[in-house]
């Protein structure tokens, strides 16, 4: 006999009464809820909102390629050697055998891209060699954020390293997308290269650059400082053009005390406007001297989509500005002409200089800014 | 002894069963957009409101919706209900992201440009997020005989939004419910 059927009869009525009012609530309660579902009158539809995928706003972009044409003659490739895969190098400090945790190279990026935008895919670009064909070196990378250093993640490891280049030169993509995941970030990223060498001696750095790939857009981002610790003590070097920083791009010869056709600097802004993207305003910004003191420096320039000119701002006889102090000049210059997505994405600026000394220029800024919105 | 006890329980379980039955068979689908019974109806055009897309800061679209009764009695309380079918920061952001305001016009809504105009005086009827944490009551409306409530329904991203809001899309289902008189409280679920 189970314990149940020993409860005496007045338990078995309770339990029997219980389940009773038990059906009764619940067949109230459903019943309520029917009842109102009869008593309340409904109406009303549907309705589907949705924001551009790029709001309006300027974003600024500055040069990394540089043609260099200031002494009259064949332009010089003075372009970031470590943003191009274009056979020139940047050679670090030397290296240990041992990865260590105090020696790295740090290089930070801001593509210049529209906040808040999910990246789809990150990529960072590293092509190296050790400084010697006899050398084996390897690196491992760490994303980081710039602007607090703070760790993102982590690829490959002083155990398995990234890659490794047994003389002859690497080209290594490291998948950076599982930390690099909006623009936001990719705007302030910095990526932290460890790095060994065989016997003690620098690498050869060929490119050092992320790509990012958004819903709107493919886009490069350049390194616009690199601090170089491969001994364990920084040394900070600063992309000129991107800042009122102090920081800039002296010319490689000097400019005559005459405007003239061949002499000239080129700067390729890094642009990278969604196809679809509606260019509202177009600026550059530019900020120069006479890298000598006591000389006058004077400017004018020509825009081009690629290599068709669409635009003159000042000229030999009616410069856009000059200079006669030690400080630096910023000019900002509307380009109007540059108003459609093809154009803003093969933009050239073609500064022509003139110097009352015949001296170099010092040119600190050099900035595209575009407004432009995605609908 | 056992089946004695089952038989004892089976009316009251037979009964709600039954109540259970027929309740779920009148009661309104979820989606069905009017009341169906000869009674009180509220009705509001049009069901569908064309898309409101490509919005940037700052932006606002208008759509009309008229809103009427059917049958006899009157409402004691109309309530403004939206649900986000899709959601999206655009209506998860209740500071930045969209607003709703509801105002009504004594006469039809007239096309002004881009927007509408109301030749006559205009009540706010209400001005929210667009998707509230609760059903609105919309004290400021009544309908009275055949007289339509000529409603205009203006959605806005705040001019504060952010990047974050960009390329984003929620779609709404939005409601009106009307509580017939001598019902002083929602309890239907649109």
């Amino acid at each position: 006999m189970s314990p149940a059927r020993r409860l005496p009869d007045l338990s078995r009525r309770g339990v029997r009464w219980g389940a009773v009012a038990g059906a009764i609530a619940a067949a109230f309660v459903t019943t309520s809820i029917a009842l109102a579902g009869f008593s309340s009158a409904v109406t009303g539809g549907g309705m589907t909102v949705a924001s551009k995928r790029i709001f309006a706003g300027v974003r600024s972009v500055s040069a990394w390629d540089i043609r260099d044409a200031s002494g009259g003659g064949a332009e010089t490739n003075n372009s970031d050697a470590l943003s191009f895969a274009d056979g020139v190098t940047a050679t670090t400090k030397n290296w240990s055998t041992a990865f260590s945790a105090t020696r790295f190279d740090d290089f930070d990026y801001n593509p210049g891209q529209p906040a808040g935008i999910a990246v789809s895919s990150a990529t960072f670009n590293f092509t190296f060699a050790p400084s010697r064909a006899q050398d084996t070196a390897c690196f491992y990378v760490e994303v980081r954020r710039a602007s607090t250093n703070a760790l993102l993640g982590t690829h490959g490891s002083s155990g398995v390293p990234s890659a490794c280049a047994n003389g002859a030169q690497v080209a290594a993509a490291v998948n950076i997308s599982s930390e690099v995941t909006s623009t936001d970030i990719a705007n302030d990223l910095r990526i932290r290269v460890y790095a060994n060498n065989s016997t003690n001696r620098p690498i050869r750095i060929e490119l050092a650059s992320v790509t990012l790939t958004t819903p709107n857009v493919t886009a490069t981002a350049f390194e616009k400082r690199w601090d170089d610790e491969a001994n364990a003590a920084a040394a900070v070097t600063l992309w000129p053009l991107v800042a009122t920083d102090g920081t800039a791009y002296t010319s490689a010869a000097n400019f005559a005390t005459t405007f003239s056709t061949t002499r000239y600097l080129k700067f390729t802004p890094n642009e990278a406007i969604p196809t679809g993207a509606t260019i509202s305003s177009a600026q550059v910004e530019f900020a120069y001297k006479s890298n000598t003191a006591g000389n006058t420096m004077c400017w004018y320039f020509e825009v081009y989509n690629g290599a068709t000119l669409i635009g003159t701002h000042g000229s030999s006889a009616a410069p856009v500005s000059c200079n006669a102090t030690t400080a630096y000049v910023t000019d900002l210059v509307s380009v109007p002409e540059v108003n459609t997505v093809a154009e803003a994405n093969a933009v050239v600026l073609k500064v022509y200089m003139r110097n009352s000394g015949s001296r170099k220029a010092s040119v600190e800024l050099v900035q595209l800014d575009l407004g432009y919105y995605l609908d | 002894m056992p089946t004695r006890r089952s038989l004892a329980a089976l009316p009251a379980l037979l009964l709600s069963g039954a109540v259970l039955v027929v309740g779920s068979a009148a009661a309104p689908r979820k989606d069905e957009r009017a009341e169906r019974r000869p009674g009180l109806r509220l009705i509001a055009k049009p069901r569908k409101l064309a898309p409101a897309v490509k919005l940037a800061p700052g932006d606002r679209v208008e759509r009309r919706v008229e809103l009427s009764k059917r049958g006899p009695g009157r409402f004691a309380a109309i309530y403004f209900v939206a649900r986000a079918r899709t959601s999206s920061t655009l209506d998860a952001d209740r500071l930045n992201g969209l607003h709703v305001t509801l105002r009504r016009c004594k006469k039809k809504w007239r096309r002004r440009g881009a927007g509408y105009r109301c030749a006559h005086s205009v009540t706010l009827v209400t001005t929210r997020p667009l998707i509230g944490r609760r059903r609105l009551r919309l004290s400021e409306l009544r309908l009275r005989g055949a007289r339509r409530a000529h409603l205009l329904l203006v959605i806005s991203l705040p001019a504060t939004a952010g990047t974050a809001l960009a390329g984003q899309r929620t779609s709404v289902t939005y409601s009106f419910v009307g509580v017939p008189r001598g019902r002083r409280r929602l309890q239907h679920r649109p």
